[in-house]
C-alpha cells in the first residue's frame, strides 16, 4: 500500500510542477506591460513610480527567479497580494473555497444518485423503452449547457413554484442548513452533465457484467433477481463508476465556476471571474493553481480507491 | 485496425450499393455489415441536423431581412410574423441574432476542433512513432494540460490573451489537442507493429511518408469520431465563455451572451433566454448523434 501510494504521488509531482509553471506563465501572457496597466497612462514607463511597482512585484528579476519566489511563497500559503486591493489573495481563496467544495460535493452525490440507478436500469432493459428513454434523456443532458438549465430552472420555478427558494444567501458558518437548501438547486443543475457521464459508464460496465457466466450461476443457485443485480452485478461494475467519478470531478469544479455565476453564489468561481473583470491577475493565477491542485489531489484519491476496490492492483502493484 | 480502413471508405456508399446486390449480400460478414450500416439512425439524423444548422448559419443574410446589430423595433416585442422570435432588450431581432450567432459559434467550434485534430494527430503520431525521450516528454506535457479543468484554463487564458475569435480558436484548439494526441499515439503504437509497416520500411519508404501514407489512414477512424464529439465540447465551452462575457465581444451576437443579457428581463420576455438555449441544444445534439453514429459505423466491434 505504502509503495503504491509513494509511487502514485511521485508520478503526480511532475504534473503539479507543470501546473504551477503554467499558472505562473498565464500572468506573463498578457500583452503589453502590466506596470503601465497598473500605474495608469500618466506614469512614464521609466519613471520612479513604475520602477517601484516593478520592484515590488519582482518584475525586475529574471523569469526563473520570479517563478521561484512565487512558488516558494505559494508552498507556504502566500500567493502574493491582489493587484487591485493590495490584500493577500490566499485568505480570499480560503474564504470562497468552502462554498465551491460543498456545491461540488452535493453535485457529486446527485450525479451518483441519478447516474448509477439510471445506468443499471438502462443496462437491464437494453434496447427496450426504459433504456431508450434514459439514453435520450442522457443525450439531452450531455447536449445542454448547465448554465442554460440553471437560467431556465430559475425562470420556470419562479413562475410556477413561487414558494421554491431558487436564489438565496449562502452563509455556511452562520446558517448551514439554509445554505444547504440554497445550494440544492444549483447542485442539481450542475450535476446533470456529470450524471450523464456516470450513467454512460455504469451502463457499459453493467452490460459487460450481465454477460458474465457467474450472473447466470447466481440466478440458477436461486438468488433473487434484485440481489443478483446488486450483489453480483453492480459490485463488479463499480470500478468504471469510480473512474467516472474521477472524470466528473474536474468537470464539476469547472462547471461550478459558471453555475456560481448563474445563481450568484460566493464561491471560487465568482472570486475568479470578479478578479478577471478587475484585471487582478495575481488572484486569477492563485485561484487557477489552487483549484487545479485540488482536482489533481481528487484524482489521486480516486486512484487509491481503485487500489482498495481492485485486488488485482494490490497484487501487481 | 487494418479493417478499419475499408469501413471508412465503404461507409458512405455501403448500404446503397449492397442493398440490391444479392450475390454480395449472401456473404454473412457483409450481411452483418449491411444491417449495421442501414439502420444507423443516429448517423443520419445527426448529419441532417449538422448540415441544416450549417446551412442556416451560412444562409443567414438571405433568411432574414433584419440586421442583427440594428435596432428594429420597440424593445421586448413578443414573437410575431415580422419578428419570428421577438426582439431583445434593445429592440434587435432575436431570430437574426441567433442565426448570426450560429456563424461565430460554429466557426469557433469547428476551427478549434480542426486545429486540435491536426496538431493532436501530428503530436500523437510523432510520439507513438518515436518512443523514448521525445515520447515521454510529450506525454508529460499532455498530462499537465489535462490536469487543468478545461473550462477553468480556458477562462484564465482568454482573460490573459483577450476575448476574440482567433484567440478562442487557438485556446480551445490547445485545450482539446491532448485528446487527439492520446488516441493517435495509442493507435500508432499498435499499428506500427503491423507487417505492412515493416514492409514499407523494408521497401525504403521514408519515415515521414510511412507515417502519412501507411499509419495515418489506419488510425483515422477513432480520430474522426473524436472530432465530432470535440465539436460538441467546443460549442458548449464557447457558450459558457460567452455567457461569462469572455467570448466574441458585443455588439456581435453569441448564444451564451444572449442568455446572459436576457436574465434581467427573463420574466417579461422568456423567449429571449429560451431560444438561444434551444439553438445550442439543437446543434450539440446533432454533433453528438453524428459522433455516436460514426462510432457505430466505424468501429468493427460495435
Amino acid at each position: 500500500m505504502l509503495r503504491y501510494a509513494a509511487g502514485r504521488i511521485a508520478l503526480t509531482l511532475p504534473v503539479l510542477f507543470g501546473v504551477s509553471v503554467m499558472s505562473f506563465a498565464i500572468i506573463h501572457l498578457i500583452p503589453g506591460d502590466i506596470v503601465s496597466v497598473l500605474a495608469g497612462p500618466t506614469v512614464g514607463v521609466h519613471s520612479q513610480a513604475a520602477q517601484n511597482i516593478r520592484h515590488a512585484l519582482h518584475l525586475d528579476q529574471p523569469l526563473p527567479v520570479q517563478y521561484g519566489i512565487w512558488l516558494m511563497g505559494a508552498l507556504h500559503g502566500d500567493f502574493g497580494n491582489s493587484l487591485i486591493f493590495g490584500l493577500p489573495v490566499g485568505p480570499q481563496i480560503a474564504q470562497h473555497l468552502p462554498v465551491t467544495l460543498v456545491l461540488t460535493a452535493l453535485s457529486l452525490i446527485f450525479s451518483i444518485a441519478i447516474g448509477v440507478p439510471g445506468g443499471v436500469v438502462a443496462a437491464t432493459t437494453r434496447g427496450r423503452w426504459p433504456d431508450l428513454t434514459i439514453r435520450a434523456v442522457a443525450l439531452l443532458g450531455l447536449s445542454t449547457p448547465a448554465f442554460f438549465v440553471g437560467v431556465a430552472a430559475v425562470l420556470l420555478l419562479s413562475i410556477y413554484l413561487p414558494w421554491f427558494k431558487t436564489l438565496g444567501t449562502v452563509d455556511l458558518h452562520g446558517d448551514p442548513l439554509g445554505s444547504l437548501e440554497t445550494l440544492l438547486l444549483p447542485a442539481f443543475v450542475l450535476s446533470l452533465p456529470s450524471a450523464t457521464t456516470v450513467m454512460r459508464y455504469t451502463r457499459v460496465a453493467m452490460l459487460e457484467v450481465l454477460a458474465e457466466p457467474y450472473m447466470a450461476t447466481a440466478r440458477a443457485k436461486g438468488a433473487g433477481r434484485l440481489r443478483v443485480l446488486i450483489r453480483h452485478g453492480l459490485r463488479n461494475a463499480l470500478l468504471p463508476v469510480v473512474t467516472a467519478i474521477g472524470v466528473t470531478a474536474a468537470q464539476l469544479v469547472a462547471g461550478a465556476v459558471v453555475i456560481e455565476q448563474v445563481f450568484g453564489l460566493p464561491g471560487v468561481g465568482q472570486l475568479m471571474l470578479n478578479a478577471i473583470y478587475h484585471r487582478d491577475y495575481t488572484q486569477v493565477q492563485a485561484t487557477v493553481l489552487v483549484v487545479t491542485t485540488l482536482v489533481v489531489l481528487i484524482n489521486i484519491l480516486v486512484d487509491f480507491s481503485y487500489y482498495l476496490l481492485d485486488p488485482r492492483i494490490q497484487q501487481h502493484g | 485496425m487494418a479493417d478499419l480502413r475499408s469501413t471508412v471508405l465503404d461507409a458512405p456508399s455501403g448500404p446503397a450499393v449492397q442493398r440490391d446486390d444479392v450475390a454480395v449480400g449472401e456473404l454473412s460478414a457483409i450481411a452483418a455489415e449491411r444491417s449495421r450500416l442501414r439502420l444507423n439512425l443516429p448517423l443520419v439524423v445527426g448529419a441532417a441536423i449538422v448540415l441544416l444548422s450549417m446551412a442556416l448559419a451560412l444562409a443567414a443574410p438571405w433568411l432574414t431581412g433584419h440586421d442583427p446589430l440594428a435596432i428594429a423595433d420597440a424593445p421586448l416585442s413578443p414573437p410575431s410574423s415580422q419578428y419570428l422570435l421577438g426582439t431583445d432588450q434593445l429592440g434587435r431581432d432575436v431570430f437574426a441574432r441567433i442565426l448570426y450567432a450560429a456563424r461565430s459559434s460554429l466557426s469557433v467550434a469547428c476551427l478549434s476542433a480542426a486545429l486540435a485534430f491536426a496538431s493532436g494527430t501530428v503530436i500523437g503520431l510523432a510520439a507513438g512513432y518515436s518512443t523514448g525521450l521525445l515520447d515521454a516528454g510529450m506525454m508529460r506535457i499532455l498530462d499537465v494540460l489535462q490536469a487543468f479543468p478545461a473550462l477553468l484554463l480556458a477562462i484564465a487564458l482568454v482573460a490573459a490573451l483577450g476575448p476574440n475569435l482567433v484567440n478562442l480558436v487557438l485556446i480551445m484548439g490547445l485545450l482539446f489537442m491532448p485528446r487527439f494526441a492520446r488516441i493517435a499515439r495509442a493507435s500508432t503504437l499498435s499499428v506500427r507493429e503491423r507487417d505492412y509497416i515493416a514492409a514499407a520500411i523494408g521497401l525504403g519508404v521514408s519515415r515521414a511518408r510511412t507515417m502519412y501514407r501507411h499509419v495515418l489512414p489506419n488510425i483515422a477512424a477513432p480520430l474522426i469520431v473524436e472530432a465530432s464529439l470535440t465539436v460538441t465540447l467546443a460549442i458548449l465551452t464557447e457558450a459558457s465563455l460567452s455567457y461569462l462575457g469572455l467570448g466574441v465581444q458585443p455588439p456581435d451576437p453569441t448564444w451564451g451572451g444572449m442568455i446572459a443579457d436576457s436574465t434581467a428581463v427573463m420574466a417579461l420576455a422568456p423567449w429571449l433566454a429560451l431560444s438561444p438555449g434551444i439553438a445550442i441544444v439543437f446543434v450539440v445534439v446533432g454533433f453528438n448523434l453524428l459522433g455516436d453514429g460514426l462510432r457505430d459505423a466505424l468501429d468493427p466491434r460495435g
